[in-house]
């Protein structure tokens, strides 16, 4: 008999687990998050956090009173690079540059952004500032650099801060220059770009070490100008730039003179630019730079001359007064400001008091300029400083310079006598109104015929307009006149005289000083002055009225009778 | 002509969205971010493929568009699904791709070239109900690409956010 079996096909139980008890099967509430509805009510991202000039003012009572004024950054300001067009140097300059870029200094800014240690040695006069400054601005439109600081002699931060504003005016710089105090504060706030001098960072990292400490972590970027400041492996302000660019992705020297053979300086340049490799212990000059050599690019002023413009703009560079200069400075202006007023109050009514005054105050002013070149017990200033240090590079490059200034014994004879320690006396001409016509026709003959007469010293108002000094393309004001009229002519009138050279002119200012005066009026009137250059208006000597001269030292307008 | 271009970025679970609006020359105008919307597993799981559509789509761009203040001619997207929300703002979107040599060109779409051969050639789409614009914009977009890379703006977003999340914005 066959049977059938039973079902087989067996009930499947089920067994309900409960995620949430034991005991009994529930059901979960609802797991699906709803996503929230976007409202615009988010944060301004324009609204200033901070104050910055309030707390260095006020808030922090060990900071000392700041005179500077800081600009207070929102985010929109941080993020504004990333957000700008990428630049690309196909398309027409004038949409992204403010002046055109030449060929060879587009060159230079590809060769920056190229590299992450790069030593761009070009010629002094060539541009180096322009080109680091577009690198840095590509970089950080890019968004590969976001933090960024640039190392300078002091008196070159003037030249960076104007030329950080025109060539990367989306980029936010901070100058950190300001009392020991400010400078902690300066270190903690947010910026694109940190402008410092090398003195500065080297007391910042005597003082404060943490705090550099902290901020190298999240720089990517460092440029130093006029690399030479590190030439010293063991000097403080070395190892203040070493220790501050540690971590930083890019590294970028900036120095006019070419690789010297000394086999310090070469490693110390090395280090900087490539701290983590290692190097043989025991190394040749030669070897040394062999290392460097991939990562530095070096054009000569010559090369591209053609593609200079003619008339090149000015560089001013911007000086402290040393103490001893500060403190003459001080006590000459207050015994001349109440000599002033004297007169003031003594000629007022006189029928030819404006001319007495007009000769008093240019008398005054004279003396104060005087200062500014030289304390009057010395002969070494931060000015001579500069122009010893300016006058050895281009000397090294076999380049002639032609020095101008508007005082005999607070100019040429003492710069010379300061240059004689350092190069070889035969290396200068004078000129000047005290020497004989014989000899000044010698000294402007030597100039241009004999090859080791590098530096030529004048007055400017001796240096008729018969004067071609065509064997240089360097010429330093050491001082300016304070008829600013009468520099822009100056100025004019080198570029006429070297006009075969190209001239780069280089004018010397010192800091909160009659000087700095002057140069703001030079601004002011430069368009009336264009004006008395092409005969239209008032001859030169009427350009700076009295009122201006008051300005100059300081005196208020409106205690003088009109 | 100016452009509002929308982009998105996702940080792990983290979603974010950016409107930049730029000007004939991708200058930028205005910009405004999204806070960072965080989306966990479970979300993601079972949202599924609708996530980006509802973040995109239905919470991100409309709210970004609105809240601009200054006025724009065309919206730039890179996600295509965004050419729906055309129904819900006043101005045509153009979906902007890189292009490719099947890619057709009907009335809903055209080839964007550079002349130079500097940047690739591009391929735009707009939404039926701006078929008769399409020249119109089209024509624009390659004036713009004659000098300017109209897509390198969609990477300004991602920067920009990326600075403002480490920034802790």
């Amino acid at each position: 008999m066959i049977d059938i079996s039973g079902n087989l096909v067996k009930d499947i139980e089920v067994n309900t687990v409960s995620l949430f008890n034991d005991s009994i099967c529930g059901v979960s509430e609802n797991l699906v998050k709803p996503i929230p509805t976007v409202k615009n009510i988010g944060k301004i991202f324009i609204k200033k956090d901070k104050d910055i000039n309030k707390i260095l003012n006020g808030d922090f009572k060990s900071v000392k009173l700041t005179k500077r004024e800081y600009k207070n950054l929102s985010i929109f300001d941080l993020i504004k690079p990333v957000l700008m067009p990428s630049i690309d140097f196909d398309i027409p300059q004038d949409l992204t540059f403010p002046h055109r870029l030449f060929n060879y200094q587009i060159q230079g800014i590809k060769f920056l952004i190229s590299n992450r240690s790069a030593l761009l040695a070009d010629q002094m006069g060539t541009g180096k500032t322009v080109m680091s400054t577009t690198a840095l601005r590509i970089l950080f439109m890019k968004g590969d650099v976001k933090k960024a600081i640039i190392i300078v002699p002091s008196n070159l931060i003037s030249v960076w801060e104007e030329h950080l504003n025109l060539w990367a005016p989306e980029i936010q710089f901070v100058t950190i220059r300001d009392s020991k105090e400010g400078r902690k504060v300066l270190w903690n706030i947010d910026s694109h770009v940190y402008l410092i001098s090398y003195d500065s960072l080297k007391n910042d990292y005597k003082h404060y070490k943490d705090y550099l400490g902290k901020f190298r972590i999240t720089l990517d970027l460092v440029i130093i100008d006029e690399a030479h400041n590190i030439k010293n492996p063991s000097a403080l302000k070395t190892k203040a730039v070493k220790f501050i660019s540690r971590l930083s992705r890019y590294k970028w020297a900036l120095s006019g003179t070419p690789l010297q053979n000394n086999l310090k300086e070469l490693l110390s340049l090395y280090e900087f630019l490539f701290p983590d490799k290692q190097r043989k212990e025991s190394i040749s000059e030669e070897e040394a730079r062999e290392l460097i050599r991939p990562v530095m690019l070096r054009r000569l002023k010559k090369d591209v001359l053609k593609e200079l413009p003619e008339k090149l703009p000015p560089e001013i560079e911007k000086f402290d007064l040393s103490p001893s200069q500060q403190l003459e400075y001080d006590s000459i202006l207050g015994r001349e400001i109440e000599k002033i007023e004297d007169i003031i109050d003594k000629y007022r009514d006189e029928k030819n008091f404006k001319f007495i005054l007009k000769q008093n105050i240019i008398h005054s002013i004279q003396k104060l300029r005087q200062v500014c070149n030289f304390p009057s017990k010395g002969f070494d200033s931060p000015k001579m400083a500069r122009l010893r240090e300016i006058i050895i590079e281009l000397i090294k490059n076999d380049e002639k310079v032609i020095v101008f200034t508007n005082f005999v014994k607070y100019g040429i004879e003492r710069i010379v006598n300061n240059l004689s320690y350092y190069i070889n006396p035969d290396y200068i001409v004078q000129y000047h109104g005290g020497m004989r016509p014989e000899e000044k026709i010698k000294a402007v003959k030597d100039f241009k015929e004999k090859k080791n007469k590098y530096v030529f010293i004048g007055t400017i108002t001796s240096a008729g307009e018969g004067l071609t000094l065509t064997e240089s393309s360097y010429a330093i004001f050491f001082d300016l006149h304070w008829n600013p009229a009468k520099i822009w002519q100056a100025e004019d009138r080198i570029h006429r005289i070297g006009q075969k050279n190209k001239i780069n002119i280089y004018n010397f200012v010192m800091r909160n000083t009659v000087e700095e005066r002057i140069l703001q009026k030079l601004e002011e009137k430069r368009a009336m002055i264009q004006n008395v250059i092409d005969g239209i208006e008032k001859p030169v000597d009427e350009m700076v009225t009295v009122d201006d001269l008051m300005e100059f030292i300081g005196i208020n307008l409106k205690s003088v009778p009109a | 002509m100016r452009i509002a271009y929308i982009n998105f970025l996702i940080e792990g679970d983290n979603y974010r969205a950016g409107v930049l609006l730029t000007d004939e020359t991708t200058k930028p105008v205005e910009f405004r971010i999204t806070t960072n919307l965080n989306i966990d597993q479970l979300q993601e799981i079972l949202y599924g493929e609708s996530l980006k559509e509802v973040l995109y789509k239905e919470r991100f761009t409309v709210q970004l568009l609105d809240s601009l203040q200054e006025d724009y001619d065309i919206v730039l997207v890179k996600e295509k699904s965004l050419l729906s929300i055309r129904k819900e703002i006043k101005k045509p979107v153009v979906h902007i791709q890189k292009y490719e040599y099947f890619m057709p060109l009907n009335r809903q779409s055209h080839k964007i070239i550079n002349l130079q051969e500097k940047y690739e050639p591009l391929y735009i789409t707009i939404s039926s109900q701006d078929e008769n614009r399409l020249v119109s914009i089209s024509q624009q977009l390659n004036e713009i690409y004659k000098n300017f890379n109209i897509m390198e703006p969609f990477d300004r977003i991602e920067k920009a956010i990326k600075y403002l999340s480490e920034k802790g914005q």
